[in-house]
């Protein structure tokens, strides 16, 4: 299975799992008709330009959409659709690629402007041992280290930065385990911000993107107290992607894959 | 004469917008169904919070305090004392249901329902002056009202130990540990509301019981501070948290919030105990899932309820719960909004959620969202009075025949739901399965053709 493929069984896995943690998961009838209109979407606005698996990115963002966005009418999923596949479209940098990730600006843009959706971040349950869920799919994905880096170094910098706040405030120990240490966080850094190609090309301005999407975060969920604080982070530090990838020159990531072409023109 | 801050049976410890304050959950049958189960109010509607905290304080009054962390300095104004009857009410209301059918001869096809429901009493007593702050301790005291029958204190605190030191020292007795969860308040920019008995005011207003101290203020944080009350605690405590909100469900972010099971059939007999049924049902539900979750019990628009366990909660009413959005009687919306003239229309969403906790599995405050969820979700559990009659048609017959299938059902959603034995359950069903024969002559398919 070619990594792509092995993406949408992944992110399929997640979904079945949360259709049964999640008592606000889609039904499936709502599933479908978002992921074919999203495959329908993308064709359009590939027109003329569609390679081999054309439709996966597409497949991939309303998959994500699906098991994360909760909303209280099933038409948010559409417009969360049409957000997610119109950005990779709009949004683009001086060469052309996108540097939104498709499902995080859609998701924030819809939490920032609509009363009517939300995130549920507790239906996993709290065990630690369940972190390994999303670890172990996504080694299944992906060993690259182009791709797993950004995960552990977000993960790094933003427990360190999680750490030294709850030193600061004197909470124990397991506290900091409690509030940081949850499936959530590590769905977030295995599948969003390891996005390779949303996120900036030289380690360095990795790193620099990951502090400032740390930074947000803790100061959105632990001063200002408002919800989501990753999400809202990635999303604003996504706006800076560009000028990060002026300063610390890198190599732009390409999808390792059969069909090069379909891969460079769908994502 | 040391005012022992928490007394007894609960922690009376308050943090930030929510605590853990007891309160009875009492059914019909007149016995306590959750011992020291804390009760508590949240209306939230944008960042704006009015929190309720029923009052179970048992023993001298004198020796009642309450220590609640509040995210700013509180006016006069946005202090209330509410009345017990009000909280019950919206308990009554959301409180699990049995409801109640009889089945009919199937060869008439009639059913009616009855329906009955889990009430709750809540009982309370509670008894202090303050003294001047010390700038030494680094305590300010930074308002002191009188409200009802309470006397209050609005602190601010440099450090926690500077606090405790100072309650101490006006004798209320904190628990061991306090000051570490103090200072985790403080460092969070938390003042301390502080409530002890006015004993002339009481005796004035004479009322038997302490009221809810109500408090309103404005603040991002949506949470409910758990983590004081558990500090002298000994044992799982219980929690129930009523949710008023104009948008929809709320639910607990950073632990799971699980529906608790529902709407099914259990046997007859449980009428007369509904209560323990309910009680063992939750413990045995929290036993299964190792104490790590919150349990959803009601969550459904304030419009209508389907069976309703108590009469709807009139606008009035709710606005008193803190549901400062909820229009008042003949007050026009404003444009824009969802609006009925129907007598029954309510902006209120309401959410019950019951939380048994301890320090192990519970060890941060419970974070809150508000959600855009409206869907309904209700505690209903479902008697159905078989019919024993004479069959005298086909429908009758297969009814009679599939009965012990249906009993066993029964009594298998009961051992899924409570973890008592199938025996001892088999042991209480109260009506005789009636044996059923399968006539002899059995009729061939073309028997009803032409033979009548």
């Amino acid at each position: 299975m070619d990594l792509r493929s092995r993406q949408i069984f992944v992110v399929i896995l997640l979904c079945v799992a949360a259709s049964q943690l999640s008592s606000t998961f889609a039904k499936m009838e709502i599933i479908v008709a978002t992921l074919v209109s999203g495959v329908f979407v993308q064709a359009i606005l590939l027109f003329g330009q569609s390679g081999k698996g054309w439709w996966k990115s597409a497949f991939i963002s309303c998959l994500s959409l699906v098991l994360l966005l909760r909303v209280s009418n099933p038409s948010y999923y559409l417009v969360a659709m049409f957000l997610a596949l119109g950005s990779k479209v709009i949004f683009r940098d001086s060469t052309g690629r996108h540097f939104f990730n498709p499902s995080n600006f859609a998701i924030v843009f819809l939490l920032i402007f609509s009363e009517e959706v939300w995130l549920d971040h507790g239906y996993w349950g709290r065990e630690l041992v369940y972190l390994l869920i999303p670890v172990s799919l996504f080694l299944l994905v992906s060993s690259e280290r182009k791709v797993y880096q950004t995960s552990l170094v977000f993960l790094a910098i933003y427990l360190g930065m999680g750490f030294l706040r709850n030193l600061y405030i004197g909470d124990p120990f397991n506290i900091f385990i409690h509030q940081y240490l949850h499936v959530s966080l590590f769905v977030f850094a295995f599948f969003m911000i390891s996005d390779p190609r949303t996120t900036p090309n030289a380690y360095r301005g990795k790193v620099l993107f990951c502090f400032m999407v740390s930074l947000f975060a803790i100061v959105w969920d632990g001063i200002l107290y408002l919800r989501n604080g990753l999400f809202m982070g990635l999303f604003f530090t996504t706006m800076f992607t560009p000028l990060i990838n002026k300063i610390f020159i890198g190599e732009p990531y390409q999808w390792k894959e059969k069909s090069q072409q379909a891969l460079s023109v769908s994502s | 004469m040391e005012r022992k801050i928490a007394t007894g049976l609960i922690g009376l410890f308050l943090s930030l917008n929510s605590f853990s304050f007891c309160g009875f959950f009492v059914s019909k049958a007149g016995t306590d169904l959750f011992n020291d189960a804390s009760k508590v109010v949240m209306a939230r509607h944008e960042n704006k919070t009015v929190l309720s905290m029923v009052n179970n304080f048992k023993g001298d009054l004198k020796e009642f305090a309450m220590v609640i962390p509040v995210p700013e300095i509180l006016q006069k104004g946005q202090i209330n004392v509410a009345s017990n009857s009000l909280v019950e009410h919206l308990d009554n209301y959301t409180a699990p249901r049995l409801v109640e059918y009889h089945d009919m001869d199937p060869c008439f096809m009639e059913l009616y329902e009855e329906e009955m429901a889990m009430e709750d009493s809540i009982s309370a007593d509670g008894a202090g002056a303050p003294r001047g702050g010390s700038p030494g301790l680094g305590v300010k005291i930074e308002a002191k009202y009188q409200v009802g029958e309470y006397d209050i204190l609005i602190l601010s605190a440099k450090e926690s130990d500077g606090l405790v030191t100072w309650l101490n020292q006006n004798q209320y007795k904190m628990p061991k540990g306090a000051e570490d969860v103090v200072a985790s308040y403080i460092k969070k920019g938390m003042k301390f509301f502080v409530a002890k008995v006015n004993m002339k005011e009481q005796s004035k207003l004479g009322f038997k019981f302490l009221r809810p101290l109500q408090v309103a203020y404005e603040s991002n944080k949506f949470m409910l501070p758990i983590r004081l009350g558990m500090l002298n605690a000994k044992g799982p405590q219980d929690l129930f948290i009523f949710a008023l909100t104009k948008k929809g469900r709320v639910e607990t972010v950073n632990y799971k919030t699980k529906e608790l099971p529902s709407n099914m059939e259990i046997p007859t007999y449980i009428k007369k105990d509904f209560s323990k049924f309910y009680t063992d049902m939750y413990s045995h539900q929290v036993k299964e899932d190792g104490m790590k979750s919150v349990w959803l019990e009601y969550a459904w628009d304030m419009s209508w309820c389907d069976p309703c366990a108590a009469d709807p909660l009139s606008k009035e009413q709710l606005r008193q719960l803190g549901a400062f959005w909820q229009l008042k009687e003949g007050e026009p919306p404003k444009d824009e909004e969802n609006f009925s003239f129907d007598p029954n229309f309510r902006q209120v969403y309401v959410t019950r959620l019951h939380v048994r906790y301890d320090k192990n599995n519970f060890p941060d405050d419970l974070q809150l969202q508000v959600t855009a969820n409206k869907t309904n979700f209700q505690g209903r559990y479902i008697l159905r009075h078989k019919w024993t009659g004479k069959a005298t048609c086909d429908a009758g017959k297969n009814y009679l025949k599939n009965l012990p299938n249906v009993v066993s059902k029964e009594v298998s959603n009961l051992v899924r739901l409570t973890g008592w034995k199938r025996k001892d359950i088999e042991a209480k069903i109260d009506f005789k399965i009636p044996k059923f024969k399968e006539s002899k002559s059995v009729k061939e398919w073309w028997h009803s053709i032409w033979n009548k």
